[in-house]
């Protein structure tokens, strides 16, 4: 399923999660879809992690599209740069397998 | 010497981005002074600089500040007409609100104005800009910065939770840490340019080299390739010994127009969007525009290119912030600062001695005090005094300071007066 994404109306850049305003130059967004399948294009694996944090498996920049997310790896996701993952949002954030 | 010579690439120190930011050359042609009537903008001076013994020190905020600026207002033998204060988060560690009056009530400062500046992981460098501005205006002629965080008291998953704090907010609701997104980095840029885990192992042996000759710093003791290589992991690629650890310490600079042998010639300080999946363009992922734009701001002002620096101390919170942070401050060619540390031309000795008084990873990296810490040792640098540290015919010098994770950062020039 396409993910629900923001295109700026001014210099066209998207952004996923879907924003108020473009990060890049403040300007107006309008609604955008952003492809779910994407590539790992780095990727860690948190061993300290901040008092109250829940355990989690990798977390990568995928680029989807134009776009570049933040997402968490399902279990037994691939953890590689380069990989090719399907993205999803689930629990607020998004996910990929 | 080292056979590779510093190549300036001022082609790379350039905005990363137009449009809507305005074009920070332009304020080179009217930052003169606006009043016909008001006489040439003062040039800014060190005229004191001094640091605890960063590390484990239990004493309260306000001892740690008196052992940092008694000794530096000493040596200034003038009254300070305003102090700045910079702190990261004391509300957080020491439960101490209201710092820059609790400070310069400690210090016996009143009525001395009394101003904390934070910018995260920066705030000792913002501080001394701020210093550097009240100066340079001409309506204060002694202003006193001073640096200092106590943070060894708290649990590591508490004081990772704290720096963590500096994050964006989604970064953060995937758990990652400070670590984390310097690991995101660091594997982006091994995939793109072959960089080796050895490679930025080399960071840390230098560091703590350099932080055996410091009398002042939190770890003297010189560590192995197999040490950094062999410590367990905090964020996969990155592991204990890429990391800078928590200190306490306090440092101080007072800053004068009353000349001394250390001018402070430039201060750039720039901007990026706060989450890294939201920075934009070329070497968005692998290196930080807020560095390059701070970068260029400064060597402008200065009058100075990267190949007329003698000796820099770069913001090495992580062993690959080191390596990006060269190439973004126009040292070396993108992807060459690897093989440049491996040669040895940025240890003692060689062709740009870097963090000679050991960095943040091995002089210690009490937060709010490092970027003043920095500044304090290339005083001492220029000065001539930093004994078995000191970089032979040191003039021009540069100090990097990255707030956040890369997007508040202030680059600073000081050079032999």
């Amino acid at each position: 399923m396409p993910l629900d994404a923001s295109r700026c109306a001014k210099c066209a850049a998207s952004w996923l999660p879907a924003r108020e305003r473009c990060p890049s130059c403040g300007g107006a967004v309008e609604r955008a879809l952003a492809p779910e399948d994407g590539e790992i294009l780095s990727w860690t694996l948190v061993h300290v992690a901040p008092e109250g944090a829940r355990t989690s498996g990798p977390v990568a920049l995928v680029a989807l599209g134009d776009a570049i997310a933040l997402a968490s790896a399902e279990p037994g996701a691939p953890a590689s740069v380069g990989a090719r993952v399907r993205v999803r949002a689930s629990g607020g954030r998004l996910t990929y397998r | 010497m080292s056979a590779i010579r510093l190549k300036a690439c001022l082609d790379d120190v350039r905005p990363c981005r137009s449009g809507a930011s305005f074009d920070r050359g332009s304020l080179l042609e009217t930052s003169k002074p606006a009043s016909p009537g008001s006489a040439r903008v003062p040039e800014v001076y060190v005229a004191g600089a001094a640091m605890t013994r960063f590390g484990r020190d239990p004493r309260p905020l306000a001892a740690l500040a008196r052992d940092a600026a008694e000794p530096a207002l000493a040596e200034a033998g003038v009254a300070v007409e305003h102090a700045f204060f910079g702190l990261h988060a004391p509300e957080e560690t020491t439960g101490d609100a209201n710092a820059a009056t609790l400070l310069a009530s400690a210090l016996g400062l009143a009525p001395a104005a009394a101003t904390r500046v934070e910018t995260a992981t920066s705030s000792g460098a913002a501080a001394i800009e701020a210093a550097f501005f009240a100066v340079k205006s001409g309506l204060v002629s002694a202003a006193l910065v001073v640096g200092a965080e106590r943070m060894t008291h708290l649990a590591t998953a508490a004081s990772t939770k704290l720096l963590s704090g500096v994050l964006a907010e989604r970064e953060r609701a995937h758990g990652l840490t400070m670590p984390a997104l310097a690991a995101l980095v660091a594997r982006r840029v091994m995939a793109e340019t072959g960089l080796t885990r050895e490679d930025l192992a080399r960071v840390p042996v230098k560091a703590h080299a350099h932080g055996a000759l410091h009398e002042r710093a939190h770890f003297r003791k010189p560590v192995t390739l197999a040490d950094v290589l062999g410590s367990g992991l905090v964020a996969d690629p990155l592991r204990v010994f890429d990391c800078a650890p928590v200190s306490d310490g306090a440092a101080a600079v007072v800053l004068t127009a009353r000349p001394t042998g250390v001018r402070v010639a430039a201060i750039g300080h720039a901007t990026d969007a706060h989450a890294l999946a939201d920075r934009r363009g070329e070497g968005a992922l692998t290196s930080f525009a807020a560095t390059r734009a701070a970068a260029r701001v400064a060597f402008e002002r200065a009058g100075r290119s990267p190949r007329d620096v003698h000796v820099a101390e770069v913001h090495d919170a992580f062993s690959i912030l080191e390596l990006v942070s060269l190439e973004d401050l126009g040292f070396f060619p993108r992807g060459e600062a690897a093989r440049a540390t491996a040669s040895g031309a940025t240890s003692l000795g060689g062709a740009l001695p870097v963090n000679a008084g050991g960095g943040l990873k091995a002089r210690g990296h009490p937060v709010g005090a490092s970027g003043v810490a920095q500044v304090v040792e290339l005083a001492e640098q220029l000065a001539k005094r930093a004994g078995k540290r000191q970089v032979d015919g040191a003039r021009v010098a540069l100090a990097h300071s990255i707030g956040g994770f890369g997007n508040n950062n202030l680059v600073t020039i000081l050079e032999a007066s």
